[in-house]
């Protein structure tokens, strides 16, 4: 059909083109400090054609990537870097970056960077809050440590006069309460307590739990 | 009879009027059968769709879980950034003017962002709040009306 | 001979681009994952609408549009139209990608599926520049084949003839 004519010349194959990774998924254990973590990618063009990184695109959350050049021949090699930012994150996070090439005859290839942001101390709940009228009460913070982890709190302390923090120690490095109670519940109420451990030695981090009357 | 030939620009502009309208029919099919299946969408736990919110009105609070340049670039009325960068300066600014009594929707720029799925979790999870919500589709598939 | 073989080829291709183009669209809207197709994402994104609901509607009718002017380019009656449509179309697309901006390789930072701005940028103006002179090319052809009496484009029958 003289129709399809065009059509034939237009679909000129192309041989074989490829790229083949080392590596395409990544995991990471680190900790808040840390900051970001950087992940190196590495490929090399197993084909027989040269192949153009035509875009790399990263799923919402912002990665950055670094790719020193666009084209690489049959045999090079090449790496992708990629650089993920912690910011206040804890947990398990997965950024994914999808690279296109122009290679027809593979599909655009996903790189996983899976991080583990690991924080030892959990707060249930990080916020105590009360109504108002309601009964001023003490509330309390359950503060543990991750099993097999030793956290110590040295010390609690409240921004507001309106709220007091109590420490109650059931098992030291491991299990803790955290005491809130405000002087009346009466207007409503703010105030930010903060709580200090010994960990990491360098560093150590202080907590927030949050308290309101509202 | 012969008709009088018609200018040139007008023989065009018909012709491309023709085709517009022709092109129209299998748009408005199309388009009523894709809008069908999309509001037939289910909603995953904790997700809300714009037209509930819209009933809501004005008692919604709404947080943005994008980044701070986003944010400034333009928000939701009345919105709250708060993101997962910035989590723990933004915080308490967000509990200040959390209310009990008034839903919180979450949202993002929407496609495949999940950013306010994860702020929404860590304000049920973390600091035990109720009435969490998550703006299905996101600001992509916000409207004015 | 040669010519008439040329046009018809020129013709095919011009039509073929538009077809898949807008096939592609309307299988893209047909398969999204959520309710709003990430192409319609992206054209709001420019902000060039003034509100988001336009996207959805100029998303929908536009490949069919692409699809309409493909077909219209091998029927006499319309094909003048087709042309013109194709044309303008093309000429928008070319102005679209000239105001993108290109930097080179770079993440594209979004929560959208497909990449509002690819690196070869230059490469496809090119090609929208080719598509465009060969629509122009094939408009002015037939409109200088157009029949001056409508009375010969008809057949006996009173069917439309292809040309």
């Amino acid at each position: 059909m003289r129709f399809f004519l065009p059509l034939l010349l237009a679909g000129i194959a192309s041989a074989q083109a490829q790229l083949s990774w080392d590596q395409p998924s990544q995991k990471f254990d680190r900790s808040p400090e840390d900051r970001a973590v950087e992940a190196r990618y590495t490929f090399r063009n197993a084909g027989a054609q040269p192949v153009t990184i035509k875009s790399l695109r990263s799923s919402c959350g912002c990665t950055t990537a670094r790719l020193e050049k666009k084209t690489y021949g049959p045999g090079e090699k090449g790496e992708v870097t990629l650089n993920f930012k912690f910011g206040d994150r804890k947990g398990l996070y997965r950024k994914t970056v999808t690279v296109n090439t122009d290679d027809k005859t593979a599909e655009p290839l996903v790189l996983n960077l899976i991080v583990d942001i690991h924080d030892p101390l959990t707060f249930a709940p990080a916020l105590v809050w009360w109504r108002r009228g309601e009964a001023a009460a003490a509330k309390s913070v359950a503060v543990n440590a991750a099993p097999g982890e030793r956290v110590a709190i040295t010390g609690v302390s409240s921004n507001s006069p309106g709220f007091t923090a109590r420490l109650l120690t059931a098992q030291a490095g491991q299990k803790y309460e955290v005491v809130v109670t405000p002087a009346d519940t009466a207007a409503k109420g703010t105030a930010e307590i903060k709580v200090q451990t010994d960990f990491p030695a360098d560093a150590p981090r202080a907590y927030t739990i949050h308290a309101r009357v509202k | 009879m012969t008709r009088d030939r018609p200018s040139v620009l007008g023989r065009a502009l018909r012709q491309t009027a023709i085709l517009l309208a022709v092109a129209l029919l299998p748009a408005i099919v199309s388009g009523a059968l894709q809008l069908g299946w999309a509001a037939a969408e289910p909603l995953a736990p904790g997700e809300v769709r714009s037209a509930t919110v819209h009933e809501w009105g004005e008692k919604v609070q709404w947080v943005d879980a994008r980044p701070r340049d986003k944010f400034e670039a333009g928000h939701l009325p009345g919105a709250l950034l708060l993101n997962e960068d910035e989590w723990t300066k933004l915080v308490p600014a967000f509990l200040d003017a959390w209310d009990p009594d008034r839903p919180v929707v979450v949202y993002c720029d929407g496609g495949s962002c999940e950013a306010s799925h994860a702020v929404a979790r860590r304000l049920r999870e973390e600091l035990k709040l109720g009435e969490i919500y998550v703006l299905k589709g996101g600001l992509a598939e916000w409207s004015e009306k | 001979m040669v010519g008439k073989v040329i046009v018809r080829a020129l013709r095919t291709a011009l039509a073929w681009t538009f077809i898949h183009a807008g096939a592609l669209k309307i299988w893209d809207f047909a398969h999204a994952q959520s309710a709003t197709p990430d192409f319609v994402v992206a054209i709001q994104q420019y902000r060039l609408l003034p509100w988001p609901d336009l996207a959805v509607l100029i998303a929908l009718y536009l490949p069919w549009v692409e699809i309409a002017a493909a077909l219209g380019l091998f029927f006499r009656r319309v094909q003048i139209g087709a042309g013109v449509i194709i044309a303008s179309l093309t000429t928008v697309f070319m102005a679209a990608l000239a105001s993108a901006l290109a930097r080179g390789l770079r993440i594209e930072c979004g929560c959208f599926g497909r990449d509002q701005v690819s690196t070869d940028i230059p490469a496809l103006l090119v090609r929208d520049a080719f598509i465009l002179a060969a629509a122009l090319f094939l408009l002015v052809r037939d409109h200088l084949a157009a029949r001056p009496s409508e009375r010969q484009m008809f057949g006996d029958s009173g069917r439309f003839t292809l040309p």
